[in-house]
């Protein structure tokens, strides 16, 4: 499967749930990639070292998508946001799944009937591989929701799901 | 019914006419609480709204109390109304406007005459808006269109509750963080820590 990454859902994955080496466990097997504009955002965050981004670069792969046009009115005009190069990828290569976390975007992605997932689809994901023993699971559920990072309802649930599911 | 009597519907009721076109197919539409109506101010906004999407103007919009406003579409909805294509609930500030069932079938027909952009757009903007309560809607036009400010006796006030609106339409996933962050002044990450 191929993936398409925003900002947030790095953040959460890489960052907040530390899930590195799993992570790059799962790109042996999945194509992991980000725009230039994501890494550009990644690359600014207060904790990214460089020894981090040398992490990053071996996990994820950049591409430098077309901007789609069609796009710009829903993103207010303003190409600066990670989602529409994101989005613009996922038109581009329709056998890709976007990741987005944050509503807006993902109502946009939905709009455009690009496939669609978030970091808890990753985790399910890593999860189905095996790639996430049960302690990791508790670990990454205190982290998400210890951590000051915003994800809907409806995701910290499903989050929720995916831990009991293992347990029992 | 047969396409022949379809596009008769069509121009019996002047559909052709791109205000009652687009009220049509608004109201046709369902928004995220999967409702059809529309309130006054919610299919003036919205339309005004596609029209920021899709940066032309051909509906005569002016900026009033409570922003930008139409009276050419609500004349062309009360026209509608009393042809028989809309039905209204409530009063005032509260009434509601739904299709009828010669209206439903209108819209389907109108559907196949616009192109696919130009219904996803309609779409998107009664998914954005419609369900927003009146303060986030009247807010997110002001700082969306900030020239509909001119004659507002709610933007003040709405803007003096700035952090509580943009995190309502952040959480409700109306606005980006990018956005939510600009409408505020302050960096994307101090935005997130708010949250």
């Amino acid at each position: 499967m191929e993936y398409i990454f925003d900002t947030s859902s790095i953040i959460l994955l890489f960052e907040r749930c530390g899930l590195k080496n799993q992570l790059l466990q799962f790109s042996q097997t999945n194509k992991l990639r980000v725009p230039i504009r994501v890494i550009e955002e990644y690359a600014k965050g207060e904790n990214v070292t460089a020894s981090s981004m040398t992490d990053f670069q071996k996990v994820f792969s950049v591409v430098n998508p077309t901007l789609e046009e069609v796009l710009l009115p829903y993103f207010n005009f303003d190409s600066s946001v990670g989602e529409i190069w994101v989005i613009s990828y996922a038109l581009r290569n329709p056998e890709s799944c976007c990741v987005i976390d944050e509503d807006f975007g993902r109502n946009v992605a939905t709009l455009f009937e690009t496939r669609l997932t978030g970091a808890i689809g990753i985790i399910k994901g890593l999860k189905n591989q095996n790639l996430l023993s049960d302690n990791d699971l508790r670990q990454i559920r205190g982290r998400v929701r210890k951590s000051r990072f915003y994800l809907s309802k409806r995701l910290l649930k499903e989050l929720d799901k995916i831990c009991s599911s293992h347990q029992t | 019914m047969d396409g022949e009597e379809i596009l008769s519907l069509i121009f019996d009721y002047g559909l052709d006419a791109l205000p009652r076109a687009l009220l049509i197919l608004l109201l046709s539409f369902t928004d995220k609480q999967n409702e059809k109506g529309m309130g006054r101010l919610y299919f003036q906004k919205a339309v005004r709204y596609f029209e920021y999407l899709r940066e032309k103007k051909e509906i005569d919009f002016s900026n009033y109390k409570y922003g930008v406003v139409s009276y050419e579409l609500q004349e062309n909805m009360e026209t509608l109304e009393e042809c028989g294509l809309v039905t209204s609930v409530g009063r005032g500030k509260n009434i509601k406007y739904t299709l009828t069932e010669e209206g439903e079938r209108a819209s389907k027909e109108l559907i196949e005459q616009y192109d696919e952009e130009t219904i996803r757009k309609l779409k998107f903007s009664k998914s954005q808006l419609n369900d927003l309560t009146i303060s986030e809607l009247l807010f997110f036009m002001y700082m969306l269109l900030p020239e509909t400010r001119v004659k507002s006796i709610e933007f003040e006030k709405l803007y003096a509750k700035k952090e509580e609106l943009v995190s309502s339409l952040f959480k409700k996933g109306r606005i980006s963080r990018h956005t939510a962050s600009k409408w505020l002044g302050v960096a994307e990450k101090t935005f997130r820590d708010s949250l």
